[in-house]
């Protein structure tokens, strides 16, 4: 066990090592630079002294050890665009990212694995039609459309939530006014991803359902649910971690386009308008955070396996 | 520059009959309204309107909570709210006191002595003095401590405390508009805040915790969220009518527009784009006056092509500038008469005529200059060689993106070949405009409301883009950022304005409006650009 979280923390590191390098060269090479500069207002002189307060005059290889260094002593260095320690940037929208993800996630788990188990029993029943159609909808359908739809729909036409922010703003808002904030952007952001984990748990449990040791249960005459809940479930599951796995990050750091319609401070928003604003200390503490979150959830997601199914054994 | 334009005040107040349940198709309508019922439990608590009396306007961003190092629009407005500056514009634009009650200009116009305003705290109760004037000034003018103000305060040599209500500025020499841009950006900052501190190291100060003087202090600020300011009980000035205002980070336009329709925004600067859904809302007037902005196809003077002023002074007939303005501003734009932007009406010379939209006097001007055109109707000169050049433009910004494109199409007329090259705003910036490669741009200035243009078309200056070069334009320019006299300077103005029409330094394409989409309730708010309204923010109302 020892050796096999040694060797995945090495290559944990390693992964997020060019992870970051490859971030640090791609937002150096983009057209522009950082935006704080692009002010036709400056004079050359004042450039000149921005970039040097920013660091930014010097060579780039320069610029990226000293950036390496910073990590090394565990500072994320600072935004061009705030002026605020990284590091706090993040941590002031990470507790909303989770909110957001965690719900969004705990909806997509709830609604995708029993509805994709249900669908896999009663093949072409009327639950499995709608569903499936559901499905095909909240993957066709663009996130920005649905967003926008739906503040249109609940909060225009019929005003029953918030049509942005988190809180309102000003006012105490309590447990219910973030309930309020939370609904929509969550079911939004859970759409796509119940959307997936449907399609895969259905399939899966399809191919569950077809191998001898369910025949042999329901042989023994296992009530039907048990088969489904205790045998098939265990088996079809693997496959939809793994998947779990893959939205995760879609999650933390890919939710900009719900977090900037629904106006939802959370993380894939700053990393965007980071990206877009070239600011490069916050790309770049963006993408390590992100990267590492990603990385130890899927070492989590290998320790999940073991859990459920025990046929698997660590290979060190 | 900036994104944001300007608005007026045909204030109308209707008491709240808001957001009318709109029809929908009755089986969406079905389903909504069951949807509905089932979340009631959870959205019936707590509607947003019963609290303070609050005005919610966006920002695009996180603000940075100092004027002095705040580069972004968002900031600027923001900070307006927080710092009281010097003076500030009136709705003529004319600098009016503020932090100061009154001021001295010596003879020779290098000296202004500010008699402060005595009494005045700061947010956290210290007492407001001449040193925390000295303190901005040094900061603003100190090219290291990230100051994004310095070149509107290149003049300044020095500031003396006199005593502690009265304070000194020292110029190197005369310069004309320096009331009129202490008034548009320079929000004084608190020196005790910064004993030891860099301003871009105070991160409590300029994140969440910020101390000015103005009419509202933060309260609250909730990364990529909102900043809550409350009203200042101790304001210097009239008490503010409002309890809060509200600043909410709302990264997209129409998201924006949406808030505003479920009456979570009060205030949203919008694209003529936009026009068509909050004209249609209840409860949502839209305001349209002119702002201290021009906007302009600029042309490299530095190519061969644009050099001569008789192709720039050709290139002026060519564009239709009225069908621009209607068809892809609705109207929300002004005919221009060159560079100084109409709304500065003690400059302006209202009496030259509009730019006539006239391709045959075009042609024949480029005639003169040796362009003409050929059996396929291009135009070449005497080596053959066509008339083409690239236009660039911003990109993501559709009323630019079009105005550029209806540019292109009225230059083909003539016979010019325009290629449009739509680029990210900041490459577009310090890629090509910055180091000069480039053709063309479709560009703007917001400029503070003062007609000083010195920087912008005086040969060799920082911000002349164009590389624009005429030495009666140079001497004017100079003389009228010189001129303290307001006759004179109105004079030099209307003479720059009239070597504009044979020379042109661009081609201005309108002086635009800003459209600003605002819920009915509120009231007080002054003439003025949203950038210059928000001085007065305590005059700034909602009714209930």
């Amino acid at each position: 066990m020892t050796a096999f979280l040694l060797r995945r923390a090495a290559h944990a590191l390693t992964v997020i090592f060019v992870v970051c390098t490859v971030t640090f060269v791609l937002v150096h090479l983009a057209p522009g630079g950082p935006a704080v500069l692009a002010d036709p207002k400056l004079s050359s002189e004042e450039q000149a002294a921005i970039e040097e307060r920013l660091g930014l005059d010097r060579p780039v290889v320069m610029q990226y050890g000293l950036w390496m260094a910073r990590v090394a002593r565990g500072d994320l260095g600072e935004s061009f665009l705030y002026e605020v320690p990284n590091r706090r940037a993040i941590g002031e929208r990470l507790p909303n990212t989770a909110l957001l993800a965690g719900t969004a996630l705990a909806l997509s788990v709830l609604l995708g694995i029993p509805l994709g188990l249900w669908s896999a029993f009663k093949r072409g029943g009327w639950v499995d039609r709608v569903v499936s159609g559901l499905a095909f909808v909240a993957m066709a359908v663009p996130t920005f459309w649905l967003a926008i739809g739906a503040i249109f729909v609940f909060a225009i036409a019929i005003p029953v939530f918030p049509a942005g922010g988190a809180s309102a703003a000003g006012e105490a808002g309590g447990l219910i006014d973030r309930l309020r904030h939370l609904v929509m952007p969550a079911i939004v952001l859970a759409a796509v991803t119940t959307a997936e984990l449907l399609r895969y748990m259905r399939s899966s449990a399809q191919t569950a359902l077809h191998q001898p040791f369910v025949r042999v249960v329901r042989g023994k005459g296992v009530q039907e649910r048990i088969v489904a809940w205790r045998h098939v479930l265990r088996t079809a599951l693997i496959p939809v971690i793994t998947a779990l796995g893959i939205q995760l990050p879609r999650l933390i750091g890919g939710a900009a386009i719900t977090e900037t319609v629904f106006a939802w401070p959370g993380l894939g928003r700053l990393g965007v308008q980071a990206a877009l604003g070239r600011d490069y200390p916050l790309v770049m503490a963006i993408t390590l955070f992100v990267s590492a979150a990603v990385v130890i959830v899927n070492l989590l997601m290998d320790l999940l396996y073991l859990w459920i199914d025990p046929r698997i054994r660590l290979e060190a | 520059m900036n994104k944001f334009r300007r608005s007026s005040a045909v204030w109308q107040s209707r008491p709240s009959a808001l957001w009318h349940v709109r029809r929908l198709p009755p089986a969406l309508s079905g389903i909504s309204r069951t949807l509905a019922l089932a979340l009631l439990a959870v959205s019936c608590a707590g509607e947003s309107n019963g609290g303070p009396n609050a005005l919610r306007i966006p920002l695009i961003n996180d603000p940075i909570l100092n004027p002095v190092i705040a580069p972004d629009i968002g900031s600027v407005l923001i900070n307006k709210v927080i710092f009281s500056a010097l003076v500030r514009p009136d709705e003529n634009l004319r600098p009016v006191p503020d932090l100061a009650t009154s001021w001295v200009t010596s003879e020779d116009g290098l000296q202004y002595t500010f008699n402060l305003k005595p009494g005045v705290r700061w947010h956290d109760g210290e007492p407001f003095t001449a040193a925390d004037v000295k303190f901005t000034f040094d900061q603003i003018v100190d090219v290291k401590s990230g100051t994004r103000l310095r070149s509107d305060f290149a003049a300044i040599d020095g500031v003396d405390v006199i005593d502690s209500l009265t304070v000194r500025f020292r110029l190197k020499k005369p310069f004309a508009p320096f009331l009129a841009l202490l008034g548009y950006n320079a929000g004084i900052i608190p020196a005790h805040k910064f004993r030891d501190l860099k301003l871009t190291d105070a991160t409590e100060f300029n994140r969440s915790a910020p101390v000015g003087t103005g009419p509202f202090r933060v309260v609250q600020a909730a990364s990529g969220s909102a900043i809550v300011l409350e009203r200042n009980p101790q304001y210097h000035g009239n008490a503010p009518a409002l309890d809060q205002v509200i600043f909410r980070i709302v990264p997209d336009v129409n998201a924006q527009v949406a808030q505003l329709l479920a009456g979570e925004l009060d205030i949203v600067p919008i694209e003529p784009a936009n026009l068509p859904s909050v004209e249609r809302a209840a409860g949502v007037t839209v305001v349209r006056n002119p702002i201290v902005q021009h906007v302009y196809v600029g042309f490299n003077q530095m190519r061969p092509l644009f050099k001569p002023a008789l192709v720039r002074h050709a290139l002026d007939y060519a564009v239709n500038r009225q069908a621009i303005i209607d068809g892809v501003l609705k109207g929300a734009a002004d005919l221009p008469r060159g560079t100084i932007p109409m709304v500065l009406t003690d400059f302006f010379d209202a009496s030259l005529p509009a730019p006539t939209f006239n391709p045959e006097s075009a042609r024949t001007l480029l005639a003169n200059a040796g362009w003409r055109s050929g059996n396929d109707r291009k135009l070449r000169n005497a080596a053959g060689k066509p008339f083409a050049f690239t236009l660039l433009v911003d990109k993501g910004n559709p009323t630019r993106e079009q105005a550029a494109l209806a540019v292109q199409q009225d230059l083909r007329q003539v016979g010019m070949d325009a290629s449009i090259e739509t680029l990210e705003f900041a490459t577009l910036v310090r890629d090509r405009v910055l180091p000069g490669d480039y053709d063309a741009v479709l560009i703007w200035w917001t400029t503070p409301p003062d007609p000083d243009q010195y920087a912008y078309y005086a040969s060799g200056q920082d911000n002349n883009h164009v590389r624009y070069v005429n030495a009666r334009a140079d001497s004017l320019l100079a003389a009228g950022r010189a001129t303290l006299d307001s006759v004179q300077r109105r004079d030099l103005y209307n003479q720059f304005q009239r070597v504009e029409m044979t020379d042109p330094p661009v081609l201005v394409l309108f002086y635009p409006r800003e459209l600003l989409a605002v819920n009915r309730r509120v009231d007080g708010l002054p003439a003025l650009g949203l950038r210059d309204a928000l001085r007065h923010a305590e005059r700034l109302s909602v009714k209930r």
